[in-house]
């Protein structure tokens, strides 16, 4: 509750405001300004907090209202602030109250709403400021300003709420003669707005509206409704008092509702008017004589046009009256209504805004507890077509490696045509294309739609032409570069405009992207960590039992720890590419020695024989010998990369280590050599009789860092990155490829190498 | 007996070679799930302390991060056994998971690269 001190505070100015003589202490407890004060609590949310209001005619500050909790800072504002803009001339100044010149700048904005000012925050020692022009007639009368000790973050949402708490001030202050009844109704309804609870609580704003319209208009036998416009379908919906399942749907076209909404002011018509007949077919039925349709906007919204922000209007329903009688409305009825229909938009965006932040609230939870990246950035394109009623929707990640920009997810394209537009929407970082384009400049966007940086290929494709969208980077939390943008946009029907309520929203989801990411990183990270330091313990661990007992152990026995030794070595060689791929290093250049090497015998085989020890460490008996057939030794006779090539094998064998059949006490392998299949290329088929890759899974084992649950249920740990390395080797070092050619009984993975190679390459 | 849980036996073997060479009986597992019908079972019975991992695969039931794995066995392991001596022995380098196991009653944590397999099996025998 405002203390005593306020409250004399309050009484005063209530008096200077109405001219009236102080109330009984029973009386003070309804006075409008006590009123107001409870209804900026309500409205903002806000403990403490002060409106004052500059009238410039007057040349007077007046404290209108104050939530303040706080004994001390009410106090504090009793003494020092008192604004006005020419200090001077009030009872008490202030130094560093804002200058006339300030205000002026201030409602020079575009939008001609208010603005909140840090600097001037600052200045008073607290932590918000923000100033609202009042105009009536749209002749500027003064400025409401809104000040917090909180630290207050600016929104759309909170924008909005001063809004709303100024209009009721623009009524308070200047209230006329036609005011002067309908005061008490319009506070009533604001109150009742204001304290909505429950389910669909745009719907009953639209009833409460009407019923206090009705209430305002003080008319006899008039017909009234309410509808509501549906954005998406462009259809006007009927409703009624009572909430009921057949609530007509009008669709949007040349009615009255129509041209109020697309004029964005009232319609007053009556059966003598040009356009009735054509217009108001059903006149007829309730014997209609004049009609008054009412558009309910959110005016200026803020709309996303290429860089700029511009403004629009949101349409969002129509009131409508109906009477029997000629000349039964007048403009005087519409200014009447004006406030309150105003109010209710307000409040409607405001209720939109919030139900939009608390969804994304709601998938960042789930975003949080999903380990797998596909499923989250699933979750955040559902999540954001729910949430904001886009229906295509792409997010796309920065491929360091490759300079890349690749779609993950595409939601609003048959589900037939997903893997083709994957495979279209890949994009050099360095070419004209718009996603590259907003990675390099990290700016949101809303293109035309005949963009030239389109795509055309995609654009024609997938039918883009009817698309309105907006590209917003995906920004790292710690690097500040771009790693990805979500595009998300809808067919242009009703809906012509991007909101930039919206965006704010998109950029929330593209936090989520980021924190999902950096999240991953941190996990992989902490995988690789450990697979490094794995193979480095166990070094360590053989060198101190070889330097604890060498003396006493057989040379068999010291040559198993030297082979352990130089094993982990070989390990810890792979795991730092790992490493390397993971930071987004560059594979070395391919080195292709003096003479050719014999691919079977010199890389295949020394692999196998040098993962002995890891097959036996698991618990499997091995015959090294019976992997290849002795013929196939010496077919492979080419000029290539002997270590690179060594990696494709060693984590091919690997693999089939890790998924190798826990029941079995065999580990089977076969490695056979195809020269015949293909003309240019040795096939060299690698089959193991391990668990296999379930269909599922098929497509996704070459993805950077993919497990597949087997991977846990089998207690495999591994960071995921083995077979993207080894087909990463194979396609641009070896120019050959590696295939999934058979997924169990046996695993077959083809290693494909060019026959060309039998030649030293120039 | 020592029950020795490690995903990775290569890189364990020494230290359980180093257990096994001054007197214990070890009891090697590889995962989690096995580990913990193990001390549940009537051999189980039979566990003076524990060598854990910390880093796992997990299955079913288990926590949604690797890096955590060996904390929530921890857990369980003292829902059986409240006093025995647990040897964390990890590469995990996060801080976040050395913290939790430092402050645990009879609970001592190294890393595999920091402990050789020797002083390890002495730091055991002293402890255990």
């Amino acid at each position: 509750m405002p203390t005593n001190n306020s409250e004399t505070t309050l009484e005063k100015i209530y008096a200077r405001l109405t001219n009236e003589p102080l109330q009984s202490a029973e009386q003070k407890r309804n006075t409008p300004l006590k009123e107001f004060t409870r209804l900026v609590r309500l409205l903002t949310n806000t403990h403490t907090c002060l409106l004052t209001f500059v009238d410039l005619q007057k040349e007077q500050v007046l404290r209108i209202a104050s939530s303040s909790q706080d004994q001390e800072f009410e106090e504090y504002l009793d003494k020092e602030l008192i604004i006005h803009p020419n200090g001077e001339n009030l009872r008490v100044s202030f130094k560093t109250a804002p200058k006339i010149e300030e205000y002026e700048s201030l409602s020079l904005q575009k939008d001609g709403g208010g603005v909140s000012n840090p600097e001037i925050a600052k200045r008073f020692g607290l932590k918000y400021f923000y100033s609202h022009p009042i105009k009536i007639d749209e002749k500027l009368k003064g400025y409401l300003n809104f000040f917090s000790t909180e630290q207050v973050q600016f929104s759309t949402s909170l924008k909005l709420q001063i809004e709303i708490i100024s209009k009721f001030a623009e009524i308070q202050i200047f209230q006329n003669e036609v005011w002067k009844n309908k005061n008490q109704t319009l506070k009533d309804a604001i109150e009742e707005l204001a304290n909505i609870k429950g389910e669909d609580k745009i719907d009953q704003i639209l009833r409460i509206t009407l019923e206090y319209s009705k209430k305002l208009l003080s008319k006899n036998e008039i017909f009234s409704s309410v509808l509501k416009f549906d954005e998406k379908t462009g259809m006007v919906q009927e409703l009624k008092a009572i909430p009921d399942t057949n609530e007509k749907l009008i669709p949007f076209g040349n009615g009255y509702y129509s041209q109020a909404l697309i004029g964005e002011e009232a319609v007053i018509r009556d059966s003598n008017s040009v356009d009735w007949k054509d217009i108001y077919i059903d006149a007829w039925q309730r014997g209609t004589e004049s009609e008054m349709v009412i558009p309910l906007l959110i005016k200026k919204e803020q709309i996303r046009f290429r860089n700029n922000i511009v403004f629009a209007s949101r349409p969002i329903g129509v009131l409508n009256f109906e009477s029997r009688s000629l000349n039964e409305f007048t403009q005087e009825d519409v200014d009447i209504l004006l406030p309150l229909t105003s109010q209710a938009s307000l409040l409607i965006e405001k209720l939109a805004i919030e139900r939009k932040n608390s969804q994304l609230r709601d998938i960042e939870r789930q975003v949080l507890t999903e380990q797998n990246q596909k499923e989250s950035l699933k979750i955040i394109a559902e999540g954001i077509r729910k949430t904001l009623d886009f229906e295509f929707i792409n997010i796309s990640l920065v491929d360091d490696s490759k300079k890349t920009i690749n779609t993950q997810i595409v939601v609003g394209i048959e589900e037939e045509n997903v893997e083709k537009f994957l495979q279209m929407a890949s994009h050099s970082l360095s070419s004209k294309d718009i996603q590259a384009e907003i990675v390099r400049s990290k700016k949101i966007e809303v293109p035309d739609d005949n963009d030239s940086r389109f795509d055309r290929a995609i654009w024609k494709e997938f039918r883009h032409k009817y698309l309105i969208r907006v590209f917003v980077p995906v920004i790292s939390s710690l690097t500040n570069k771009c790693v990805g943008t979500i595009e998300a946009g809808y067919q242009k029907g009703f809906r012509k405009h991007i909101y930039e309520s919206d965006i704010q929203i998109l950029q929330g989801f593209a936090g989520l992207v980021v924190a999902m990411l950096e999240r991953q990183n941190s996990r992989i990270l902490d995988k690789i960590s450990h697979e490094l330091r794995s193979p480095i313990a166990g070094i360590l661990g053989n060198i101190d039992r070889l330097k604890a007992h060498h003396r006493d152990w057989e040379k068999w026995f010291i040559d198993v720890k030297l082979e352990d030794i130089e094993l982990d070595c070989e390990i810890l060689k792979h795991n730092i590419l790992e490493l390397e791929y993971f930071l987004g290093r560059p594979f070395p250049k391919p080195k292709i020695g003096d003479d050719p090497i014999f691919v079977m015998k010199d890389i295949v085989l020394k692999t196998i024989k040098q993962l002995k020890s890891l097959i036996e460490d698991e618990g499997f008996y091995f015959d090294v010998n019976s992997c290849i057939d002795r013929e196939d030794l010496k077919k492979i006779k080419i000029y290539t990369d002997k270590i690179q090539l060594g990696r494709v094998f060693y984590n091919l064998l690997v693999n089939s280590i890790r998924y190798a059949n826990k029941n079995s006490k065999i580990f089977k392998l076969k490695v056979i050599v195809d020269d015949e299949t293909e003309k240019d290329y040795f096939i060299i088929r690698f089959q193991d009789w391990g668990i296999g890759i379930k269909e599922d899974y098929k497509n996704k084992i070459f993805d950077d860092y993919f497990r597949s649950p087997e991977a846990n249920a089998q207690f495999v740990s591994g960071t995921g990155l083995g077979l993207t390395i080894s087909r990463a080797i194979m396609r641009k070092d070896i120019k050959g490829d590696l295939i999934l050619a058979n997924s169990s009984n046996p695993t077959e993975f083809n290693v494909k190498i060019p026959k060309r190679y039998e030649k030293k390459p120039l | 007996m020592i029950l020795f849980i490690d995903d990775e036996k290569r890189y364990v073997k020494n230290y359980i070679e180093e257990l096994q060479e001054i007197g214990f009986e070890v009891k090697y597992i590889n995962n989690v799930a096995d580990a913990l019908e193990f001390i549940k079972s009537e051999e189980g019975k039979q566990i003076e302390s524990i060598v854990l991992d910390v880093m796992m695969p997990f299955d079913k039931g288990f926590a949604s991060e690797e890096a955590k794995v060996g904390i929530e066995f921890y857990k369980r392991f003292r829902e059986f056994f409240p006093k025995n001596s647990v040897f964390v022995l990890t590469n995990v380098s996060r801080e976040d998971v050395k913290e939790f196991f430092e402050e645990q009653k009879d609970c001592y944590f190294d890393r595999k690269d920091d402990i050789m397999p020797f002083e390890f099996a002495k730091k055991v025998k002293t402890f255990c």
